[in-house]
């Protein structure tokens, strides 16, 4: 049984990667959508509640299913613990650590300076791609059934690391577009390379059963009508879920005083109003800390 | 009324061709007078009602790219630019997808940027809702600085300007609902009536307007071309006033006008949903839609249309003017090839008096099958849009002075080149950027011209707005939603590169993701400052609108073939205003991120300088008004020259726009133009009496 980090608590949650036949395809749709809740408060920085306060997380859900397939999905969300994505997104980077960030991303005027940064370098391209690599070489490795089709890719391949590498980063492209998705209600174009691997991986992906209703997972992929007919993966174009998802866009929750532009109005002349942050009191509290001593020095 | 029943209907008073600001206006306007009115709108009518409204509220949403007309649908039988038509013209193929040109045919040296909507309600279904007044100086730039046009209104005292143009600017103001102050604008010198109040008390100035306010009241800029000479360079003030603007906030109880029932101002309710949405509750979505319709739309005037004499009809697109008997039996002319399908005819000829309209009626937008009516009226109104009002005359072969396609219909084609520059805050400044409505105040300090310090030999009026444009700067509340269409970019710069707007185009560090990317944009989207530079844009002979009878639509129309540059007077203004903005952001305590390039914005060069400039969707002067019949395709009535009884209205006729926002102006021309056709109307209607022949009452006496 069990490969993978499992996450700490989280009672109902699939402990292993094999989903829990016992239960009813409901049932397992609850816990995938709660791992996914999960999943996507570590990547947004938004808290569980607030992410389930939108009311459109099982859109989302069904959205990344239809459009990188449910395999994919399910390593990201039942493969890789939570804590290791935290670990991932949080912690300070090795010593011996290969990214290199080419300037400073940002100077926040605090000290939350040093963590931004940080946080920026370790969620680069390379320390995910990495951290995901490493889990799926573990899936791949110990999961026949599932990930198996991916090790037969790899198996018929020349070059193995090669092929891991390219799943790997449509698995870094999948994280990057799930996260845009919660920020701004759409799902996104994925760069040419991923979309590319996406393509070449899709039918061992998503065989001709998975269309079916009795999907081990319960999100079926999109419906083939003729087994035998190609069955290709989605257009690669970026569209907005719902009118609801735009409303919802997690953007506009970042800073105090935000709405979307046309929908939930602050009010007659709320704009008026001052709006504040822990910068601007910083830097006030630095500038009044000024004078004082200056008055003092006097 | 049944569709039968309009349909045998087919003489009216009153045709007007246009459903949006101007011809509503007219059209309500002639109806409370008594006179039978029809109304064709070539686009549809969905958002009249509120289910509609929702409608294309929703679209909106699930629209990928919010541009100004994405809330309305694409309507390919009478299409608006900024939707894709099959054929776009090879030089246009290769730009930007949001760049509104797809329906126009851009022959210029630069494309014209500017949209426009085909749509009951017209453009100003997604106008921004600043109203303006356009400054003294405005109406003489030629006279005074020797640029541009005339207006041939008599302005010339106070009596007359309130007369002739100012009372209309009044009743506009009512019509629209707008909310001011007129004590600043008087101090301005746009309001002269020092009794005059505005309807309703200014919209609230936002936080980011009072921080700015408080930096920059008392102090001045210098329009100097480089830091070099700001020390000789003319100065303009920078101080913040609040712009009028279209939309409801706190009725003025000691309203009064004459044309106004009863003492207070009642504002205006939503389209199709009484007692609803009467103030601007903060939506920040003027552009292109407002979800509580607190912003006017020409949809609002349309409700109070007198319905037992006024017809509106949808779906008609207005393929020509038809005119009468010829009364100068002599006048022939060649065919030209804006003559379209009576290309055959060997002579086309001259005719005076417009009798009516032909127009094709559509069901389905999508598809070609039309069919084609015609009406006649004792009064034709365009109405249609600066561009479709030039793209009419020409296809209908209205006399264009010397005949060799060479007169002045479609040309002077104008708009409001929008110069737009952006910076960061500084960390105490959270400016609370992406709330209220777009726009709630106005730098006015370079808007009306000023004197060279020393003498400049090249300058004969020693103002230098003879030199290069004035503008009329903005600060815009929305961040930097225009330039970058931030904030959406912003957060897929972060996620796909680690990227932000102030860094090269190379970077990339990798994906930014989870709190950090949360606090990045906490910090940086609240910190978003824009100006907006809307530069004037005198009437050039060469800028204009045409027709190529390659370029047609879905229903067989013909496409606006365009021509359009920039002349060296506004891009000299560019220059002024890059500078200026500079002086503002240094004042702030910031820097201009001006230098990064942007794909949004249309690339011109100028004195070694790169330069991008995004459309004012103002378009004006394409049917200008002048004295000179040669010259001017209106009278100051905005009646044709040629054609006594065939008015042409809109921005069209507006020889210069200085750096107003054009829809109050060209409301008040409207209802001053209603006013001539009433008396005109009127004075057709009257019993002819006939000189030298007694009366048959006198007669019986002397008999």
């Amino acid at each position: 049984m069990t490969t993978i980090e499992s996450p700490s608590g989280g009672a109902g949650t699939p402990q292993t990667g094999q989903v829990d036949t016992g239960s009813t395809i409901a049932e397992r749709d609850r816990q995938r959508l709660e791992r996914f809740v999960e999943l996507s408060s570590v990547l947004t920085g938004f808290a569980v509640f607030d992410l389930w306060g939108t009311g459109v997380a099982e859109d989302y859900l069904k959205t990344a299913c239809c459009q990188v397939g449910q395999h994919l999905v399910d390593v990201l969300i039942t493969r890789i613990s939570i804590d290791g994505w935290k670990t991932v997104l949080t912690s300070p980077p090795k010593k011996d650590s290969p990214v290199k960030t080419p300037q400073p991303l940002f100077h926040l005027p605090d000290r939350e300076v040093p963590t931004l940064v940080v946080a920026a370098e370790v969620a680069s391209a390379e320390s995910v791609r990495s951290a995901v690599e490493k889990a799926l070489g573990k899936v791949i490795e110990t999961n026949p059934e599932g990930m198996g089709r991916i090790a037969q890719l790899l198996a018929d391949a020349d070059d193995k690391s090669a092929v891991r590498r390219a799943v790997a980063e449509l698995l870094v492209a999948t994280v990057c577009a799930v996260t845009e998705m919660w920020y701004l209600g759409h799902w996104p174009h994925l760069a040419p390379e991923a979309y590319a691997t996406l393509t070449r991986t899709w039918d061992a992906l998503n065989p001709p059963e998975m269309g079916k209703p009795v999907s081990s997972t319960g999100f079926p992929a999109p419906p083939r009508l003729d087994p035998a007919s190609p069955h290709p993966a989605p257009p690669n174009r970026s569209f907005v879920i719902s009118p609801q998802s735009y409303v919802e866009s997690l953007v506009w929750k970042t800073f105090p005083g935000g709405h979307p532009m046309g929908a939930k109005p602050p009010g007659f002349g709320s704009w008026a109003e001052p709006t504040t942050d822990p910068w601007q009191k910083a830097a006030e509290q630095k500038q009044a800390g000024g004078q004082q001593k200056g008055q003092a020095l006097r | 009324m049944r569709f039968d029943d309009y349909m045998s209907r087919t003489h009216y008073d009153a045709v007007v061709v246009g459903g949006g600001a101007a011809g509503s206006l007219i059209a309500k306007r002639l109806g409370d007078q008594g006179w039978r009115v029809l109304v064709l709108e070539a686009g549809t009518g969905e958002v009249s009602t509120w289910h509609g409204h929702e409608t294309a509220l929703d679209t909106y949403y699930t629209t990928i790219n919010k541009t100004e007309n994405s809330p309305y649908l694409f309507n390919p039988a009478a299409p608006s630019p900024s939707e894709n038509l099959a054929t776009p013209s090879p030089e246009t193929a290769n730009r930007a997808e949001e760049a509104p040109i797809d329906y126009y045919v851009q022959k210029g040296e630069l494309p014209y940027a500017s949209s426009y909507l085909r749509s009951l309600g017209g453009s100003m279904l997604h106008w921004q809702g600043a109203t303006p007044r356009m400054v003294p100086e405005d109406f003489h730039t030629c006279s005074k600085f020797d640029r541009g046009r005339d207006w041939p209104l008599d302005l010339t005292d106070p009596k007359k300007y309130y007369d002739n143009l100012e009372k209309y600017y009044e009743w506009a103001e009512y019509e629209i609902g707008v909310a001011g102050d007129a004590a600043e604008q008087r101090d301005l010198g746009t309001i002269t009536n020092k009794q005059y109040e505005y309807p309703m008390h200014k919209i609230p100035l936002s936080h980011m307007d009072h921080v700015l306010g408080n930096k920059l009241n008392g102090a001045s800029a210098k329009l100097s071309t480089s830091k070099d000479d700001r020390a000789t360079a003319p100065a303009g003030e920078l101080r913040l006033r609040s712009v009028p603007q279209g939309r409801n906030s706190e009725p003025n109880l000691t309203y009064r006008a004459d044309y106004h029932p009863r003492t207070g101002y009642r504002p205006a309710e939503a389209v199709g949903l009484p007692n609803y949405g009467e103030r601007c509750n903060g939506n920040s979505n003027c552009i292109p839609i407002c979800p509580v319709q607190a912003k006017y739309t020409p949809l609002k005037t349309q409700a109070k249309f007198n319905k037992d004499l006024v017809t509106v009809v949808t779906r008609a697109v207005v393929t020509r003017v038809l005119f009468g008997a010829n009364s100068h039996p002599g006048e022939q002319r060649e065919p030209r090839p804006g003559d379209g399908a009576r290309q055959d005819q060997q002579v086309v000829q001259y005719n005076q008096r417009a009798v009516g309209v032909e127009y094709k009626m559509y069901d389905d937008p999508r598809s070609a099958a039309a069919v084609t009516h015609a009406v006649t009226g004792d009064v034709i109104i365009l109405a249609a849009h600066a561009v479709e009002n030039a793209k009419l005359l020409l296809a209908s072969g209205a006399r264009n002075c010397n005949d060799n396609g060479n007169g002045p219909i479609g040309r002077h084609l104008m708009d409001h080149p929008v110069l737009v520059t952006w910076a960061l805050m500084p960390p105490q400044h959270n400016m609370g950027a992406y709330r209220g409505p777009m726009s709630s105040s106005s730098i006015d300090g370079f808007r009306r011209g000023g004197p060279i310090p020393g003498n400049n030999k090249n300058c004969r009026s020693g103002n230098w707005r003879e030199l290069h444009a004035p503008f009329r700067i903005e600060p815009d509340n929305w961040g930097w939603s225009l330039p970058l269409k931030s904030p959406g970019t912003d957060v897929q710069g972060l996620i796909q590169r680690g990227r932000t707007h102030w860094d090269p185009p190379d970077v990339f560090r990798g994906p930014v993701l989870g709190t950090a990317l949360r606090d990045i944009l906490a910090y940086s989207l609240p910190r978003q400052i824009q100006l907006s530079f809307s530069m004037e844009q005198p009437a050039e002979w060469t800028n204009r609108v045409t027709l190529d009878d390659r370029y047609r639509d879905n229903l067989g129309n013909h496409r606006p073939v365009i021509y359009y540059n920039l002349s060296e007077y506004v891009r000299e203004g560019f220059v002024r205003a890059r500078e200026v903005s500079h002086q503002i952001f240094e004042r702030l305590g910031t820097h201009s991120l001006l230098e990064i390039p942007t794909p949004h914005g249309i690339p011109f060069d100028h004195n070694g300088q790169r330069f991008y400039y995004w459309g004012g969707s103002h378009a004006a002067g394409t049917h200008i008004m002048g004295h000179n019949p040669d010259k001017s395709v209106v009278d100051q009535w905005q009646r044709c020259y040629y054609h006594p009884n065939l008015f042409v209205v809109g921005s069209g006729s507006m020889p210069t726009m200085g750096t107003s926002n054009p829809s109050l102006t060209l409301a008040a021309l409207a209802l001053r133009t209603a006013e001539v056709i009433h008396d005109d109307l009127v004075r057709l209607r009257r019993p002819i009496t006939v000189s030298g022949c007694p009366a048959v009452g006198e007669q019986g006496v002397k008999s």
